[in-house]
């Protein structure tokens, strides 16, 4: 009778993990693609949704926010591996973003302003900008505060601002001569 | 340059964007093959393969999705070779059996001669000569019919290059051709 009790329980957890995994998959899997090698992306979402899965009955709520923090984790260790093995993470980072040159702006000088960011001011700016979470749900992701989430965007955007005025304006008078 | 402006910037390097469809149904396959089979503790397995560690879900993922993508290519590449352009647009014709043989009928399709239309309308052509009751299965060749026109089942049909060039309807499925010692029928560049 117990037996029978624990294995409807296991039954219940692994169709609302089901769920989870589906509902959750698209979003992990571009927010792992974005922070590690493309060789490592399936390493590393298998190894996050193994964890989610041992959690998963001791959260009350499971989000995308949560799944998230996870992942960091993961790609921390995924990088100290790579770290490890003797490959820079530097040149890897600028790998994945692509140079694209229209009439205006030369995304060039950005791509290198970003990376030389601080690891915490970048994954601000990503949050933010590439995977669409809203401010709160940030919050979870880096267990702060809304507000503190807000000021440290609004510090990284200005760093990266201030290091892009003197490439650009150089970049402008080259062009100018 | 202002604040707005650099974050408009930023959101268009964005490396990723998408996921290809499918992958969540071949990673969950994976993940519940392997981490959610009874008695076995959750992420317990790991496989060292040319010299780095996977996981199991990792490297079952990572095999899948190889396998799928060369499964495509091979079923891609034998269609393209087991496939022809016809070539002469003179004239096609509709077979009322899966068989070469004197049955069906010969139609100068729709469409000016040497004309895409030709192959095309092939197809369309023969349709219509069966559901108007032109042809049936097995016929010689086509019924005259007299009367009103009653509409009648159209079977499967299949175009397929004869050795000749011209283009073949068969009745029949993806399986015909190749059963006749056909290539399936390919519009040519120059058809288009």
């Amino acid at each position: 009778m117990k037996a029978n009790s624990s294995r409807t329980k296991e039954a219940e957890k692994q169709q609302c993990f089901e769920v989870f995994f589906r509902a959750n998959y698209n979003r992990l899997e571009q927010y792992v693609g974005r922070r590690v090698p493309h060789a490592q992306v399936d390493d590393v979402v298998a190894g996050t949704f193994v964890v989610a899965w041992k959690k998963f009955d001791l959260v009350e709520q499971p989000s995308l926010p949560w799944l998230f923090r996870i992942a960091s984790f993961e790609v921390k260790s995924s990088h100290r591996k790579t770290q490890r093995d003797g490959h820079t993470l530097g040149s890897e980072a600028l790998e994945g973003i692509p140079n694209t040159v229209d009439e205006i702006f030369d995304t060039e000088p950005l791509r290198h302003a970003m990376v030389e960011l601080s690891d915490v001011d970048q994954e601000i700016l990503r949050l933010v900008h590439w995977d669409d979470l809203t401010r709160s749900e940030i919050a979870e992701v880096l267990e702060l505060a809304v507000s503190a989430v807000n000021m440290r965007y609004h510090r990284a955007i200005e760093r990266l601002e201030q290091r892009l005025i003197p490439t650009t304006t150089s970049h402008k008078e080259n062009t100018d001569e | 340059m202002n604040n707005e402006y650099v974050a408009e910037r930023i959101e268009t390097m964005n490396p990723v964007t998408s996921t290809p469809p499918h992958k969540v149904e071949q990673a969950w396959a994976a993940f519940s093959e392997t981490e959610l089979a009874a008695g076995r503790p959750p992420g317990s397995r790991r496989v060292t393969i040319l010299g780095r560690q996977w996981s199991r879900i990792g490297l079952t993922a990572t095999l899948a999705l190889t396998a799928s993508f060369a499964g495509v290519g091979i079923a891609a590449a034998a269609k393209l070779f087991s496939s022809a352009p016809v070539t002469n647009l003179s004239v096609a014709h509709c077979y009322t059996l899966d068989q070469i043989g004197a049955n069906g009928t010969d139609v100068a399709a729709a469409g000016a001669p040497g004309s895409a239309a030709q192959v095309d309308d092939a197809l369309g052509t023969c349709q219509m000569l069966w559901r108007d009751g032109f042809l049936t299965a097995g016929a010689p060749r086509a019924i005259h019919v007299t009367g009103p026109i009653t509409v009648h089942a159209v079977p499967s049909l299949v175009v397929c290059t004869m050795t000749n060039g011209t283009a073949g309807v068969f009745p029949g499925d993806d399986t015909t051709c190749r059963t006749l010692g056909l290539p399936d029928a390919l519009l040519s560049s120059s058809n288009k």
